[in-house]
């Protein structure tokens, strides 16, 4: 009688303590769920934006800046930051762009020059989290006609404003107005801003690999999620071509493994069959490579070792396969130093 | 089926005593998971009323009209547009109490063209006092710091020069409102006292791409008029703003496309997103507007699913040739 006691006290121990712990992960569960509340059944009041300044507010008062500042570049506002949380709240509806390249952190703020009393410029500094995927959202946001600058690898210039990668940060810096004034100021502040943030180089090895010929300049970007509608194709690089007047796509992504490179042409073609694609017979010197027609245009896709790679938006199946083919030879050249040197 | 009180240790007595209590547990902790239950939801104020609405600010006598008119000049063109349409008095009687919903949604120099044209809201402002318009507001919530948005777009300046009220959006004008058939604007914070004693109100938004809907027209305008957190409807975009269009029926939109954003929308941020397409569209039917607005934005009707539901919900129609658009050129 005594063991039976015994092992129904320690079968009844075993019990109770599963018991507790599930009640734990309950509480624990609904403390999470608190946490990530659901705006739309909370009390008005925690609705409602924050306090407001006074549109009537007494005038600039003096800030302190994020970072060192050329001379004659003054604060003019104080520093904001954002995170994920509330990223949407300073850029709307573009907070998705960043967002799903991985960033981490906004500091932004107003600047003017005591030299132009009527110019002021707002900085934009992006933590991306590492230098791809501040490239990612460089590159896609990379404004045409633009002059390139010597100051960064990836840095240019428009009439009125700076964009640059340093590192993991993504710098965009803003200017009020278009003058003889605007540019000196700004890649100044830019210059100062690299100078006092230390970074890595911002080596996009991929951009190698892409054939020289017929390729459009400063046209390569890192898609980082769901390319060409497809929610499986990630981090993938694409840079245009200009081939007999038209224009067509290549594109490239470095995978795992061989082998995940491999499923996921296979997924993709899928992909482009179930949207009305057809499959068609090409003579091609790749092995496993697939050629579809698609909306009157022809793609192809295939695999070398880790890389995953294709043409899109082709106007002829010729310049489908001479592209292709091209892209092969540089995969099969230089895909492993441009993976070796990362 | 007969307990044997020997195979496990437990006597009846001991058993039923146990039964007894675990019983007694759960139904202390059903009682309790009741007693905290809300059935109700988030309570009112007592100054929310449970089913607040936005009056019908649309004109019938007005019809659907639509005007097209090109030119560099926006105030110029803005001009023309009304008067090809009857003339502001067509929209504006005297005493009425105006409402102009811009778009300030950033605080960037109106050259970028993110935001609603200062010049346009000055002229706006002079017509509609100009056919006898007892007041005019100009408000819009861009949920970062307000007062840096209205006064570095120079909306601020350009409204109260022509003697328009700006209203910033202060926590006491916001109140919860449900949108009828809607499913995502239900008992959600909304602008709504800048509302409560307007009659007539007139949507002012530029031509932009945005990266989440495609597109930043008139029906996109509205947006700017919720409170919240109201960034978790990007995940719903086009939803969110055929709602919207179904919650403002207004008296006029206005989209200005004299220089539109192309490219890296809704900030831009560099003179080189932007496209002279010297157009303005005035006109009664929200969604007609928007439609147009697409095609110098050079997308489809199918890239901006928001159109076509907008259409389906009876808000106006996607065929704006249907609406035989008054066109002009300066």
């Amino acid at each position: 009688m005594l063991r039976e006691n015994k092992n129904n006290s320690r079968r009844q121990t075993f019990v109770s303590m599963v018991i507790l712990s599930i009640l734990m992960v309950i509480v624990a569960g609904i403390f999470m769920a608190q946490s990530h509340f659901n705006p739309g059944v909370l009390q008005k009041d925690e609705l409602l934006p924050e306090p407001n300044q006074d549109l009537t507010s007494a005038p600039w008062s003096p800030h302190a800046s994020f970072v060192p500042l050329p001379e004659g570049i003054q604060p003019f506002t104080s520093t904001e930051i954002f995170d994920a949380r509330n990223l949407s709240d300073k850029i709307n509806g573009k907070a998705e762009l960043y967002l799903s390249a991985g960033f981490t952190r906004l500091t932004c703020q107003r600047f003017k020059d005591e030299r132009a009393t009527d110019l002021w410029m707002e900085a934009f500094v992006y933590d991306m989290g590492n230098s791809q995927n501040a490239f990612s959202v460089f590159s896609a946001q990379r404004r045409k006609d633009s002059e390139a600058l010597g100051l960064a690898q990836h840095a240019y210039r428009t009439p009125n404003a700076l964009f640059m990668l340093h590192g993991r940060y993504y710098v965009e810096i803003i200017a009020s107005k278009v003058s003889g004034q605007v540019p000196e100021p700004v890649k100044m502040m830019a210059e100062t801003f690299m100078r006092n943030t230390p970074a890595e180089a911002a080596a996009v090895n991929e951009a190698e690999l892409f054939p020289a010929k017929e390729l459009v300049k400063n046209s390569m970007v890192l898609i980082s999620s769901d390319a060409f509608g497809y929610d499986g194709f990630d981090k993938i690089y694409t840079a245009e071509y200009a081939v007999d007047g038209h224009s067509l796509m290549a594109y490239l992504s470095h995978r795992r493994t061989p082998v995940e490179a491999k499923e996921l042409t296979s997924a993709y073609t899928v992909f482009l069959l179930a949207y009305g694609g057809k499959n068609i017979a090409a003579q091609l010197p790749i092995k496993d490579a697939r050629c579809i027609e698609i909306l009157d245009t022809y793609e192809i896709v295939f695999s070398h070792g880790s890389y995953l790679a294709g043409i899109r938006e082709a106007a002829t199946i010729d310049q489908a396969q001479t592209l292709a083919i091209r892209l092969y030879h540089r995969l099969k050249e230089g895909g492993h130093e441009a993976r070796s040197e990362q | 089926m007969k307990l044997d009180p020997n195979s496990n240790g437990l006597n009846r007595r001991q058993f039923l005593d146990r039964l007894a209590q675990a019983g007694i547990a759960i139904t202390a902790a059903c009682a309790a998971g009741f007693w905290f239950h809300d059935s109700q939801g988030p309570a009112l104020s007592k100054n929310d009323h449970p089913n607040l609405i936005l009056p019908d600010f649309s004109i019938d006598a007005a019809g659907h009209k639509m005007s097209i008119v090109r030119g560099e000049d926006r105030v110029a063109t803005l001009r023309m547009a009304l008067k090809s349409l009857g003339g502001i008095e067509t929209f504006i009687k005297k005493g009425d109490r105006v409402l102009l919903k811009v778009n300030a949604a950033f605080a960037s120099p109106a050259m970028l063209s993110a935001t609603t044209h200062p010049a346009i809201i000055t002229a706006m402002t002079q017509l509609c006092f100009s056919a006898g318009a007892a007041s005019v507001v100009v408000t819009d919530n861009p949920i970062n710091d307000p007062a840096s948005c209205f006064n570095l777009t120079g909306i601020a300046d350009a409204a109260r020069s022509a003697g328009a009220r700006v209203l910033l959006p202060h926590d006491d004008l916001f109140r919860p409102m449900t949108v009828k058939d809607a499913k995502l604007i239900r008992n959600w914070p909304v602008l709504y006292k800048p509302f409560a004693d307007i009659t007539k109100v007139i949507g002012m938004a530029p031509l932009k791409d945005h990266h989440r809907s495609g597109a930043s027209m008139t029906m996109k305008n509205w947006y700017g008029l919720l409170g919240g957190r109201r960034n978790i409807f990007h995940q719903d975009i086009h939803n969110i703003i055929m709602e919207l269009a179904m919650m403002v029926k207004p008296s006029l939109v206005i989209l200005d496309a004299t220089t539109s954003m192309m490219t890296n929308g809704p900030t831009g941020g560099s003179l080189s997103d932007l496209k002279n397409t010297n157009t303005m569209i005035v006109g009664t039917d929200q969604v007609a507007v928007d439609a147009f607005g697409a095609s110098l934005l050079g997308k489809s009707l199918d890239e901006l699913p928001f159109i076509g539901k907008a259409q389906a919900a009876g808000i106006g129609t996607a065929d704006y040739h249907t609406l035989n658009p008054v066109t002009a050129s300066i």
